[in-house]
């Protein structure tokens, strides 16, 4: 007897798969429709281990294509397609009345339905959120049409869609800045800015372009990037509608101050947010506007404002009323100050030097964590000015997410800026031009460049400011994100060679920055920084310089002593463990002086040890697989290694 | 005031007066006249062209807006209430040349060419029915609000269209209702399976010190490596750019490639196909490599070595086989040697409190080592005395084809059993192991019994019992009430398992069957299982019901060693082929684990009897130290973590550790081994 054969396609990857042309075919749809499709859903390629129709097709999951077909997207699609018909041909015709009809009755659909789909949860969605994000800032920033052919197409990107993107982009700097301690670090790149922010426990790292023209090569498909940006923008809404609703508690969408915007003023001062709380129905002679600084500063007295008399809870008013008047006041002074504050809310102040409690716009939502607590109270109390040659949008949003109590600038419409160059507040004054360009420079100011406040943050640190004057030579700009970096580029050559595993590239600033950290007194500048020490010319010619270098003269004097000091002690923490490795080999490292463990011969060995612990656990394959691999980097090691820019050439066949 | 209005009313001045025709006015700008008349005369400019005295007369005359000034016939025109009518109708669009009062004359002109000559109906004369009841229609949708006006409509459209995109509701309120867990369950079954299948797409690398805009001394080009990079074509270019540094903020241009570097990013998340990779393809070794806790969360365990017991008297130190802890106090240590030594050491101080030459029986009081051949001592178990009174533990000695029990309470006391004998013939008994009940059970034809009287007792103890095989012994296990002892012996003809029972002094072979290669046997702690070890199974079998009832399956060639966790319901086993296997009784005939970590065969496996901690040695020298924790909860499978690898005896013709003993209370660990040595682990 014959034995029964297995009819072709019915198991295994032929089952499991299909081709695209396939899934064409099954789902009736354009390729660019699919396309769209497969975007907006998320489903992507799979690659099975037998490409049964050959190995240059895309294959999908079966199972996604039968998902796929059922989604009512797809009818929409084709309504669409009936309507461009449409369109085109009564243009065609030059029925232009017909074609403006048409255009005004286009079908319209939303993904909300996908949102709820592709992220069951909020923390899924929240997950996902670092491209959305790069999206949307991308094109918040993107050129408008009619910049030539830089920009991008009116077709697909209308002036409307664009603003929406700066309106998203807009609003999740708000979100930041309205509660502070969310935003952990950021990196001024070559690139742009890299922001890593943490919320609900997932973190979230996006980029956004520096402030230029964005040049849009011709060969950027942008109905390709139209697509994603169609559901990133919707992804962060519906992230956006939640983190204000639920986390912040107050109205979304925020209300913009299109007087106070086109007047120049930044975030801060052009966003209105109100309490879920007050949005109930509250008659309009009560609504006092207050600017969020004062409410936070007197907590207790927000209760009952809020049940009597506080409509609206502005976030700083440049408008009309109380609030104006307030700010009209507070620039001439901090005398006047006082005074003005009470007229608005009848108790608090503004001096910096009352420990503010920390931010929040009502008193439930004070519940910051601890972990969040010295980003969030990093430049508490501080006023800030910044220049305009600075990226002040950046500044702004990155000084008040940590907590910075105002933040001054420069804006045509002086009357926007909560704080004018005059001010009396003013501890630090960001600015990116040559001293002898910066007007009336202040004895009790700091000036200082912008990467202050970006390595500060990075730090969870105010670092010395001394290093980052205006018209000073900048110590590096290091990345945040390295020590992940470094880790597995350690991890990567430490069980091959001993010698180069120690010595892990970290440069002098960041260990600089580490003992500044732990609160040293005197901490002695590494030798290849000693540049930083030197009284730099232009630096000793600002008036204000002599009392910041009173500050740190003695610093710098007293570093020659422990330089030469802290050496020797290294060395000998080295000898030690050296030779108690060498008494006995097999003592654990750690029965060993509590210096041993940290020197690197110590970690080295200890580490070495862990790895031959781990591998024991693995199956026999994977022990040769290992073994094979750890061989071959040594050989790369020995053979060396050819630029680190350039990618190294593939090993095996 | 002004004669010339008076003029403007009669038809016959809104003629022309001026005859310039159609030419621009501009030209007789220099001119005292404006044109000429009929009868040729120049037209003189009357009209004063002072604002002043306009704007005078503006205020003056209320009627004043009627008035316009007519420049080219220098005159001024009042408008009638006919004209201003008219006006009014013309902006309003409502077309009509002609006034109200006029009757209309429903006439239609002829065509110069008539297609036929019927007259015209009436109901071209007549008001539509049909129209008006459209009309009536329409009013009504209008006030009903049936009908919205088409603007209204496109607003409400636009409105609506940004309601659908962007709905203002919040997507995840079903998070904040319920936990997660009925949140899983809400899901459909194929949404279920759909989040399984799916892969998340994997993060963009985070920037480095390489890509700031003012990167490090150490992260700028060196000249080799610009040029390399220069070289390299711009596919092998890890970066798009040589890093470079930027004196300010502010000297940092558009970086050109940004939206191209997006799009690619977007061509990624839809074109490459998504894998999760079960094997991996990785350069880095150490991404293989499972994470596992840190050891000083798990501490305490034997981690460090603090004693090293010897007999002095020693020259050279013959290889140790098996070593055993008093499994009470655990305060002497009991090592026996391949000559055929057993030695006893206090555990504190290291002192040698008793050494017994095994092979001496029966070649007189002065054994000479290096002549007689001697058999290896090869398993030593401290025994519990059968009567529950009698506190003292009994040391069973396996040496050859005998097994010997005695009593070593005497020897370490310093009181020799000779010396005793005469002494106190009531306290101590006579017998080891005295019989309490008589076996009616025929013996193996193989096996005797028989106690050592002071003829024969040589250097032993009197009143030592011996059992005497058949065969050599290989292995020696006791049940935990130290009443039944089994044996497993073997010579060219295979391996037999002898089982004894101490208190009726009998012997049997429990399997009638010939068990081919039996390595080594142990009985369950707690129920009444035995488990055999041949060379490539574990046989568990059932004593009660005599019955084989589990075979378990290492899959290893040769099967060296077996112990079974306190809980009993774990065995572990190792090989000659360098593993261990841990089972998991529940979980089938395979192993839950395999462990490949000694590099040469492994000896001796064992668990600690309280700790969760189990060691295993080898013929690589080392010992090495595990975490076992066995949950109670059956779902949850064992934690097994290396702890530490002990290196401290020398591997001597190619043979290790022999033997190792766990502490009875404390993480301590003794082992033995071919260098002679005897080694104490202790916790850090």
């Amino acid at each position: 007897m014959v034995a029964e054969r297995n009819k072709k396609g019915t198991s295994g990857a032929a089952a499991t798969y299909v081709t695209r042309a396939k899934a064409l075919r099954m789902l009736q749809l354009s390729l660019s429709d699919f396309r769209r499709l497969c975007i907006l859903k998320g489903k992507f390629p799979r690659d099975p281990r037998n490409k049964f129709e050959g190995p240059r097709r895309t294959y999908y999951l079966k199972k996604d294509i039968q998902f796929l077909a059922h989604e009512p997207l797809i009818n929409k699609f084709r309504e669409l397609a009936a309507f461009r018909r449409r369109y085109r041909r009564a243009l065609a015709r030059g029925e232009f009345s017909q074609a403006a009809l048409a255009a005004r009755s286009s079908p319209v659909y939303s993904l909300e339905h996908l949102i709820r789909e592709r992220y069951p949860s909020f923390t899924d969605a929240l997950a996902e959120l670092d491209d959305a994000l790069t999206m949307v800032h991308t094109f918040a920033e993107i050129s408008r049409p009619g910049d030539g052919r830089r920009g991008v197409s009116r077709g697909l990107f209308p002036p409307a869609r664009l603003e929406n993107c700066a309106r998203l982009a807009r609003e999740w700097q708000l979100f930041l800045m309205l509660r502070p301690g969310h935003l952990r670090r950021l990196f001024a790149s070559v690139r742009g800015f890299y922001f890593e922010a943490q919320i609900e426990g997932v973190r979230i790292l996006w980029s956004q372009p520096h402030r230029f023209v964005q040049y849009v090569p011709p060969s950027v498909d942008l109905k390709v990037m139209s697509t994603f940006l169609e559901f990133h923008e919707a992804l962060l809404h519906f992230v956006l509608l939640r983190l204000y609703r639920r986390v912040l508690g107050v109205e979304y969408p925020p209300r913009v101050d299109r007087n106070a915007e086109s007047r120049g003023a930044l975030l801060r001062e052009m966003m209105e947010v109100r309490t879920l709380a007050q949005l109930g129905p509250i008659p309009e002679s009560n609504c006092i506007d207050v600017p969020l600084s004062v409410s936070r500063s007197n907590r207790d007295s927000t209760d009952s404002n809020m049940h009597d008399s506080t409509g609206a809870l502005r976030l700083a008013s440049a408008g009309t009323g109380t609030g104006a008047a307030a700010s009209q006041q507070v620039q001439n002074g901090t005398d006047v100050d006082e005074e003005a504050l009470e007229t608005v809310s009848n108790q608090g102040t503004h001096s910096p030097e009352t420990t503010a409690p920390p931010p929040s716009l009502v008193d439930g939502l004070a519940q910051t964590d601890h972990s969040r607590d010295t980003l969030a109270n990093l430049f508490r109390g501080l006023y800030f000015y910044v220049h305009r040659e600075t990226p002040v949008h950046i500044l702004e949003m990155v000084l008040y997410a940590c907590g910075a109590e105002a933040v001054g600038y420069e804006s045509p419409c002086t009357s926007t800026s909560p704080l004018t160059i005059d001010d009396d507040r003013i501890h630090y004054v960001i600015a990116d031009r040559p001293l002898e360009m910066l007007p009336s420079r202040r004895l009790d100011r700091e000036y200082i460049q912008p990467q202050w406040v970006f390595d500060s943050i990075n730090e969870a640190f105010r670092l010395p400011t001394w290093l980052y004057r205006v018209g000073r030579r900048l110590p590096p700009h290091l990345s945040p994100w390295e020590s992940e970096l470094e880790e597995e580029t350690r991890q990567r050559l430490q069980h091959t060679d001993a010698a180069s595993s120690a010595e892990v590239q970290r440069p002098a600033y960041r260990l600089y920055l580490e003992r500044v950290k732990t609160g040293a007194t005197s901490v002695p500048l590494p030798k290849e920084l000693a540049w930083l020490e030197e009284p730099q010319a232009s630096v000793a010619s600002g008036s204000d310089s002599h009392t910041n270098h009173l500050q740190t003269n003695p610093e710098i004097a007293a570093s020659q002593r422990p330089l030469d000091a802290v050496d020797s002690d290294h060395e000998a923490t080295l000898d030690a463990a050296d030779s108690d490795s060498d008494d006995d080999g097999d003592v654990p490292e750690y029965t060993k002086s509590k210096h041993a463990g940290t020197t690197p011969i110590a970690v080295e060995k200890k580490l070495a040890e862990q790895r031959h612990r781990q591998r024991m656990l693995l199956s026999r394959r994977k022990q040769r697989l290992y073994d094979e691999l750890v061989a071959r980097q040594l050989q790369e090691q020995k053979t060396g290694t050819s630029a680190a820019l350039v990618k190294r050439p593939r090993h095996g066949r | 005031m002004a004669d010339w209005i008076s003029s403007g009313e009669s038809s016959e001045s809104e003629a022309e007066i001026n005859t310039i025709g159609n030419v621009p006015l501009r030209w007789y700008d220099g001119y005292e006249h404006i044109g000429y008349t009929r009868d040729g005369e120049p037209l003189r400019r009357r009209y004063p062209a002072n604002a002043l005295q306009q704007l005078i007369a503006a205020g003056d005359d209320p009627e004043n807006w009627r008035k316009l000034y007519d420049e080219k016939n220098d005159r001024e025109i009042e408008l009638t209430d006919e004209d201003v009518k008219l006006l009014v109708q013309y902006k309003q669009r409502l077309l009509s040349s002609l006034s109200g009062d006029e009757e209309i004359i429903a006439w239609a002109p002829r065509q110069v060419l008539p297609l036929h000559q019927s007259e015209e109906p009436k109901r071209r004369f007549l008001p539509s029915k049909h129209e008006a009841a459209r009309i009536r229609k329409i009013i009504r949708g209008l006030e009903e609000g049936r009908i919205v006006p088409l603007s209204q409509r496109y607003q409400q459209r636009a409105q609506q269209h940004a309601r659908w995109r962007y709905p203002q509701v919040d997507v995840w309120t079903e998070d904040d209702d319920s936990a997660s867990d009925t949140l899983e369950r809400k899901q459909s079954r194929a949404a279920r399976a759909r989040a399984r299948s799916y892969v998340a797409a994997p993060k963009l690398a985070p920037p480095g010190h390489i890509e700031s805009y003012n990167p490090p001394d150490e992260a700028l080009p060196t000249p080799e490596e610009r040029d390399a990079w220069e070289r390299a074509a711009p596919e092998d270019r890890l970066l798009p750019y040589l890093p470079q540094r930027f004196s300010s903020l502010r000297a940092v241009p558009a970086y050109k490639a940004y939206v191209e570097e997006r799009y690619k990013r977007c061509l990624d998340l839809y074109l490459c196909p998504r894998v999760l990779r079960r094997r991996m393809q990785t350069h880095d070794p150490t991404s293989l490599l499972p994470e596992l806790p840190d050891p000083s969360e798990l501490a305490p365990f034997p981690a460090r070595l603090s004693m090293t017991y010897s007999d002095g008297s020693q020259q050279s130190a013959a290889a140790l086989r098996c070593v055993a802890v008093h499994p009470q106090l655990g305060h002497w240590l009991a090592t026996g040697s391949d000559d055929g030594l057993v030695r006893v050491f206090d555990v504190i101080t290291g002192a040698l409190v008793c050494r017994l030459d095994m092979c001496a029986r029966h070649s007189g009081s002065a054994p000479d080592l290096a002549k007689t051949a001697r058999d290896p001592v090869v398993s030593l178990v401290w025994l519990h005395a059968l009567e529950p009174s009698v506190q003292e533990m009994l040391l069973l000695v396996a040496v050859g084809r005998c097994i010997y029990i005695l009593r070593v309470y005497p020897l370490i006391m310093g009181q020799r059993a000779t010396g005793a004998r005469g002494d106190d013939p009531v306290q101590t008994p006579e017998s080891a192991v005295p019989q309490r009940a008589p076996s009616t059970l025929p013996l193996p034809a193989d096996v005797q019994w028989r106690e050592l009287n002071d003829e024969d007792c040589g250097a032993l103890p009197r009143g030592t019992l011996l059992i005497e095989h058949g065969k050599r012994i290989r292995h020696v296990a006791v049940h935990a009430r130290s009443d039944y002892i089994a044996v497993v012996g073997s010579d060219s003809n295979g391996s037999t398992v002898y089982v004894h029972q101490l208190s009726r002094r009998h012997s049997q072979t429990p399997f009638r069957k010939h068990i081919a290669d039996v390595q080594c046997t142990a009985f369950h702690p707690s129920r009444p299982f035995f488990f055999v070890a041949t060379m490539q199974h574990i046989r568990v079998y059932s004593l009660a019901t005599r019955s084989i009832v589990q075979k378990l399956t290492p899959r290893v060639r040769w099967l060296s060693t077996l112990d079974i966790h306190p809980g009993g319901d774990n065995v572990l086993c190792g090989s000659y082929d360098k593993r261990l296997c841990w089972f998991d009784l529940d979980y089938g005939e395979k192993p839950y684990r395999v462990i490949r970590n000694h590099s040469m065969a492994v000896r001796k496996v064992c668990f600690h009897p309280r700790l969760p901690l189990f060691a295993s040695a080898g013929d690589d020298g080392t010992v090495h130290v595990f975490h076992a924790t066995v949950y109670d909860d059956l779902g949850k499978d064992p934690l097994l973590v290396p702890l530490r690898i002990l290196h401290g005896h020398q591997v001597s013709q190619r043979l290790g550790v022999f033997d190792i003993a766990f502490h009875p209370r404390l993480p301590w660990l003794f082992s033995v081994g071919a260098d002679g040595a005897c080694h104490l682990w202790t916790e850090v």
